[in-house]
């Protein structure tokens, strides 16, 4: 029990370090508010490894920090709206018959940005904003299969190493 | 170990790319550009009749309680050249000049958009 927390903090470090070291990639996608969402990776390793309520734990608490580390407790809505709705339909579809992590993560990136946009409506009350997620979608199919497939690889090397 | 990319995976990707081509599609205004619109809040901050405005462009300062954006005007559309948030997301966003197309500054609460004839608004609220 004791280990599996230790673990857990140690993937949300990861995922905090890996959320700011994506602000140092110069901005490989010409879409503003584009970007990969390597955290996303950890979540999803941790779903698989630990489960669902684990993954939700790492992705709020790594949302608090971020948010009192670099984004500003104004970010706050935006990230949790995105990382939670992200989880959920992350969840939804890999129960669907055939369905590998590639898949959940595509969806899971349109989730993370639908969430962000349905709060950005609220928050501006302001419907045009929704225009954002059209072209964000393009990217987030883009990025969801790129961490998508990290956390496959990342995964096939763990369960090759466990019990370390 | 499952497959890297299953056929479940292509079609839950195609079906993203369907959405947001249709989103696309269906958004896009035929209306002709009327008005800049600047809200904060929700609530209209200023906005400018294209029509009065000239080639000469202008810079508009903003200045909210979370912050301070520059927007520069024409009679073409409009950008925003500087703003002091973090992100800095609104900057890197292109000039707007059709219809619905929208810049937003999530952390300033400010949004700046291009209202056609008529929709102004309604939409809007």
């Amino acid at each position: 029990m004791k280990a599996k927390f230790v673990k857990l903090g140690m993937f949300t470090a990861l995922a905090m370090a890996l959320q700011w070291a994506e602000t140092l990639i110069p901005v490989g996608f010409s879409v503003p508010g584009g970007k990969l969402g390597l955290a996303n990776i950890i979540t999803m390793i941790v779903m698989q490894l630990f489960g669902g309520r684990s993954a939700l734990a790492v992705t709020v608490i790594r949302c608090l920090l971020s948010a009192f580390l670099y984004g500003g407790v104004m970010s706050l809505p935006y990230s949790l709206a995105g990382g939670i709705m992200s989880l959920a339909l992350m969840k939804l579809v890999l129960k669907l018959h055939g369905a590998s992590l590639t898949g959940a993560a595509i969806a899971g990136a349109f989730a993370h940005n639908f969430g962000q946009v349905l709060v950005s409506c609220i928050i501006m009350q302001n419907i045009y904003i929704i225009n954002y997620l059209w072209v964000l979608g393009f990217v987030s199919v883009g990025a969801g299969a790129f961490t998508g497939i990290c956390a496959s690889l990342c995964l096939k090397k763990i369960s090759l190493n466990k019990g370390g | 170990m499952k497959q890297y990319f299953t056929f479940t995976d292509l079609l839950i990707a195609t079906v993203i790319v369907i959405i947001c081509a249709i989103g696309l599609k269906t958004t896009a205004s035929t209306d002709s550009a009327e008005k800049i619109i600047i809200e904060t809040d929700g609530k209209i901050y200023a906005s400018y009749n294209l029509k009065s405005l000239g080639k000469e462009a202008r810079d508009i300062e903003i200045n909210t309680k979370y912050g301070k954006n520059i927007l520069r005007i024409d009679c073409e559309g409009a950008d925003m050249i500087y703003s002091d948030c973090l992100n800095q997301i609104d900057v890197r966003h292109k000039k707007i000049t059709k219809s619905g197309e929208i810049i937003v500054c999530a952390p300033h609460r400010l949004t700046v958009y291009i209202s056609g004839s008529g929709e102004a608004d309604a939409v809007s609220r």
